[in-house]
């Protein structure tokens, strides 16, 4: 039944994407959207002086702001913004001007000043696209190209971290993460199964690793992915919804979504409703399950952050007011100028330049250093392309797995 | 009372100096730093039981801080206020101070780090006389809602000093310091100021830096000061005012000097008469004042005009909209999580929050943060915060079209003199009315002041203010001070003891003579 049913959801993934919808008009089919938190790659926090850093004894990067002493204030971090922005551009996104910042309140431990700084009116960046690719066919060696529409990227503060000792009763506070600077990206629900969300998460790992603005390591807590899943008949209002967190990878991703999309067909097949609720995944068991109602109803009261003006980023320095330090102010055209090669155009340049299959390229960008290397090993041996192609995804590849290295290790 | 210990007779008259007299004397080396402290540390040790104006005064700590004063005077390094006592409010985050804000919530909190106002005070070398007391979080107008008990109005022990600022308030009249720092965020500077019979200013807001001011309502609160004259808040303007990076509301401008124009004749200054500041509610005796005080500055040359603010009367609900949903998020801080109370006994972190909550914080206190919840609360939020938020813009357009046509605003700080203590504490609703013509000062951002101008039918001191535009504090200091040098008026009585003597003084405007 399960493994069937696993298939359907695939199958109704292909029918959507591969043909019209009047194929199978009667089908259910997933709806999935995501909520990315990426963690800025800056030194210091979104709003104080304190190092980002991972892994440092608990409790030994956090300054009086971050522990909401009473009195502080926050100070926006330029580098935070800056990433936004080159995040925004690279995404085709259409950067405000002018955004807002918000207080979002809620009590918890991990929360110190029992609210988040936020930008829920008007957010730094709205109305991109994320183009990404898979390869499907029956041989996956088709490449696929879908687009995701960005909703918004905003700009918050992530929380501390909470570790339950169940065993003496007590619950222990790390504040190091508090503070630090996130970027949420919300991609509107233009995905229909695990693999497609999965790839675009894949891809938007590579951009944001190529910007520099976020490391993507999802394992190390860098990247963080919630998947909104409902599922519907083509043409018919759209289902409830739930929300699917704890995902620590882009294949624990897919298999959170599909598993989910398949849960949903199955409730509505016999006659139940689905929940609108929060589920986990269980990366042993390949189920979500619901989570405690901790934010079911919440009414995070949301109101303007007083001790923040307005956001003003600026197209040119010519339009920035003058008098103002450069050390004060992001200007667009200088961030774009610093954009550096995307993924898909490297991927395109490849093909281009060696003549090499396009599902080879995703290999060689896929990995870190691989399309660096490739290029060498072309220039030094003058070998023609296809032939060092071959060798590495072949020799190169089989050897680096045996050892269990990566590219970069050498 | 105790005994206090004798004061040398040539320095009782200290006590009546203001900021200008005590830097000459102790630029002269009349008295030291060390000495000056404790005199006044005597005095308040023989008054304070009875004003209740100081949670905290530390003897040794503030004996070694003068001592320091005084080293640096002898190594060549004093400036303009080196070695001349303070007393802090006890809302800026002081080091090594406990920092209470007038609550049990934070009667543990021994504050690691110094507001950008303590350091500008320590930098120019005042010496911290002690902590001030104030109604809990800056809430209230009465300081009944302190933790560490109410504080008197020196001239009258059964009327209230006046809030949040009365502990500052009721120090500076007793003589107890020369000068206190304060905060204003709906008129906590200018209503104790004017129930105490001295001198306070509120500055533009922007002008001081927050940075280690705890936050009640960050879009209203300002630091500012007060003292017995004009010219010495002037002075102690110069010292507290100046950007800061770490506020990030704080305002980049050209250093001013606020004592530039203290002397200028008030010749052709345009002085605005709101209607709506001398309509009904207004005490009868408190209107008489402020029309005196308006005819004492027509013949020093100032032109009345007549001018309006039709939406005073908003300003109470649109203040107590705003200002308690800013707390509201302000004090979602306080959990005892990390710092300041917490609860006993609890079995899970939603009760721990629960019992430390209810346990730290005062009922005025509770009132305002859920008064502060509910209009942030989803399908409220338009009706009352932003709907507050459009008339605050209102009331700032009024004083814009107001300013136009006059140079600084008059009008009086309270409808009455200081009412008694326990009058009313029972109705938060009619204290709230209280604060009508000082609200809309702060919901605008402007500057204003509080100064003495005489005492109502029952003895009590009655304060004129003077409300100015956008970055005038100097112009309103001017105004302040050409009125501070009339003659004597009218009188009223203050009972203090110098020595061991209770002796009777008059105080009018900034001159004392004792009878």
């Amino acid at each position: 039944m399960t493994l069937i049913r696993y298939d359907k959801v695939l199958l109704t993934c292909r029918i959507q994407n591969n043909w019209a919808l009047m194929t199978a008009p009667q089908e259910l089919v997933g709806v999935v959207g995501l909520e990315i938190h990426a963690q800025i790659h800056s030194n210091t926090k979104l709003f104080s002086g304190s190092q980002v850093g991972f892994q440092a004894p608990p409790n030994s990067l956090v300054s009086f702001f971050d522990a909401s002493l009473p009195g502080t204030l926050p100070v926006l971090n330029r580098r935070c913004v800056e990433a936004a922005v080159m995040t925004g551009l690279a995404l085709n996104c259409t950067i405000n001007r002018k955004s807002l910042f918000d207080r979002k309140h809620y009590f918890y431990a991990d929360l110190p000043a029992g609210y988040q700084i936020t930008q829920q009116r008007l957010p730094i960046a709205v109305d991109g696209t994320l183009t990404y690719s898979h390869l499907g066919g029956r041989k996956r060696n088709t490449v696929v190209t879908k687009s995701v529409r960005i909703k918004q990227i905003q700009l918050e503060q992530d929380s501390g971290k909470s570790l339950h000792d169940d065993y003496r009763s007590q619950t222990l506070i790390d504040l190091n993460r508090a503070g630090v600077g996130l970027m949420e990206l919300v991609m509107e629900p233009d995905m229909s199964c695990g693999e497609e969300a999965a790839a675009a998460v894949r891809e938007m790992q590579l951009i944001l690793q190529a910007l520099g603005t976020c490391q993507g390591n999802m394992a190390e807590g860098q990247l963080r992915v919630d998947a909104n899943v409902s599922v519907h008949r083509p043409g018919d209002p759209w289902g409830i919804r739930t929300e699917v967190k704890n995902i620590n990878s882009a294949r624990n991703l897919a298999r959170a979504i599909d598993y989910e999309i398949q849960r949903q067909m199955v409730v509505l097949e016999s006659g139940g409703t689905v929940q609108n609720e929060t589920r986990s995944f269980d990366g042993k068991t390949g189920h979500t399950i619901p989570m405690r109602d901790k934010e079911g109803l919440q009414d995070y009261r949301f109101m303007p952050e007083p001790n923040l003006p307005p956001l003003m980023v600026y197209e040119a320095c010519s339009t920035a007011p003058p008098g103002v330090a450069p050390s004060q102010l992001v200007v667009l055209e200088e961030v774009r100028e610093r954009l550096p090669e995307l993924p898909s155009v490297r991927r395109q340049r490849l093909v281009e330049t060696y003549g090499i299959l396009p599902e080879h390229s995703f290999t060689l960008v896929n990995e870190d250093g691989l399309m660096d290397y490739f290029e060498a090993v072309v220039r030094e041996t003058k070998a023609g392309p296809r032939k060092v192609i071959g060798w590495v995804m072949n020799e190169l590849q089989g050897l680096l797995h045996q050892q269990n290295l990566s590219v970069s290790q050498r | 009372l105790a005994a206090a210990r004798p004061f040398r007779t040539e320095v009782s008259t200290m006590i009546h100096a203001t900021l200008k007299q005590l830097s000459q004397q102790l630029a002269s080396k009349q008295i030291s730093a060390v000495e000056l402290a404790g005199e006044y540390l005597n005095r308040i040790e023989a008054l304070n039981p009875a004003l209740n104006a100081f949670i905290t005064v530390d003897r040794d700590k503030t004996l070694a801080i003068a001592a320091h004063a005084d080293a640096r005077r002898a190594a060549g390094e004093a400036g303009l206020l080196t070695g001349v006592p303070v007393a802090h409010k006890d809302i800026f985050c002081q080091q090594g101070w406990k920092t209470s804000c007038g609550s049990k919530m934070l009667d543990s909190f021994i504050s690691p780090y110094d507001a950008h106002v303590i350091e500008q005070c320590d930098a120019a070398g005042l010496v911290t006389l002690g902590r001030a007391n104030m109604d809990e979080f800056a809430m209230g107008s009465s300081n009944e809602n302190s933790y560490y008990g109410a504080v008197k109005n020196p001239w009258d022990l059964n009327a209230i000093p006046g809030g949040s600022s009365g502990g500052s308030a009721a120090a500076v009249a007793a003589r107890l310091a020369p000068v206190a720092t304060a905060t204003d965020t709906g008129g906590s500077i200018r209503q104790p100021a004017s129930h105490c019979g001295v001198t306070g200013l509120k500055p533009t807001y922007g002008v001081v830096s927050r940075f280690g001011m705890v936050a009640y309502a960050s879009s209203l609160d300002q630091g500012g000061m007060m003292a017995q004259t004009a010219e010495d808040c002037a002075l102690m303007l110069n010292v507290m005012a100046g950007f800061d990076a770490r506020d990030s509301t704080s305002l980049e401008r050209e250093r001013e000097d606020y004592s530039r124009d203290l002397a200028q004749p008030l010749a052709g200054l345009r002085v605005g008469l709101p209607r709506e500041y001398f309509a009904e509610g207004l005490a009868a005796d408190v209107g008489r004042i402020i029309d005196n005080a308006v005819g004492e500055l027509k013949k020093l040359g100032a032109e009345v005009v007549d001018i309006s603010l039709p939406n005073t009367q908003l300003s109470i609900p649109a203040y107590y909209v705003i200002a308690p949903a800013e707390a509201s998020a302000n004090l979602s801080r306080f959990d005892g999580v990390r710092y300041g109370h917490r609860a006993s006994e609890y079995k899970d972190l939603a009760e721990m929050y629960e019992k430390s909550r209810a346990e730290g914080f005062g009922s005025e206190v509770k009132r305002r943060i859920m008064v502060g919840t509910y209009v942030l609360s989803h399908g409220y939020y338009d009706a009352y915060y932003l709907k507050a938020q459009k008339i605050r813009r209102l009331i700032a357009n009024d004083f814009s079209a107001a300013f136009a046509g006059c140079d600084v605003i008059l009008g009086p700080v309270a409808p009455t003199a200081a009412f008694n203590l326990g009058e009313k504490s029972g109705d938060p609703v009619q204290m709230y009315l209280s604060d009508i013509y000082t609200l809309s000062v702060n919901l605008a951002g402007l500057p204003a002041m509080s100064v003495p101008a005489g005492f109502s039918d029952n003895g009590r001191p009655v304060g004129l203010q003077i409300i100015g535009n956008y970055f005038s504090e100097a112009k309103m200091l001017n105004v302040a001070h050409q009125f501070q040098q009339l003659p004597i008026v009218e009188g009223g009585k203050l009972n203090i003891l110098v020595g061991d003597q209770e002796k009777v003084i008059r105080v009018t405007r900034a001159h004392m003579e004792e009878d």
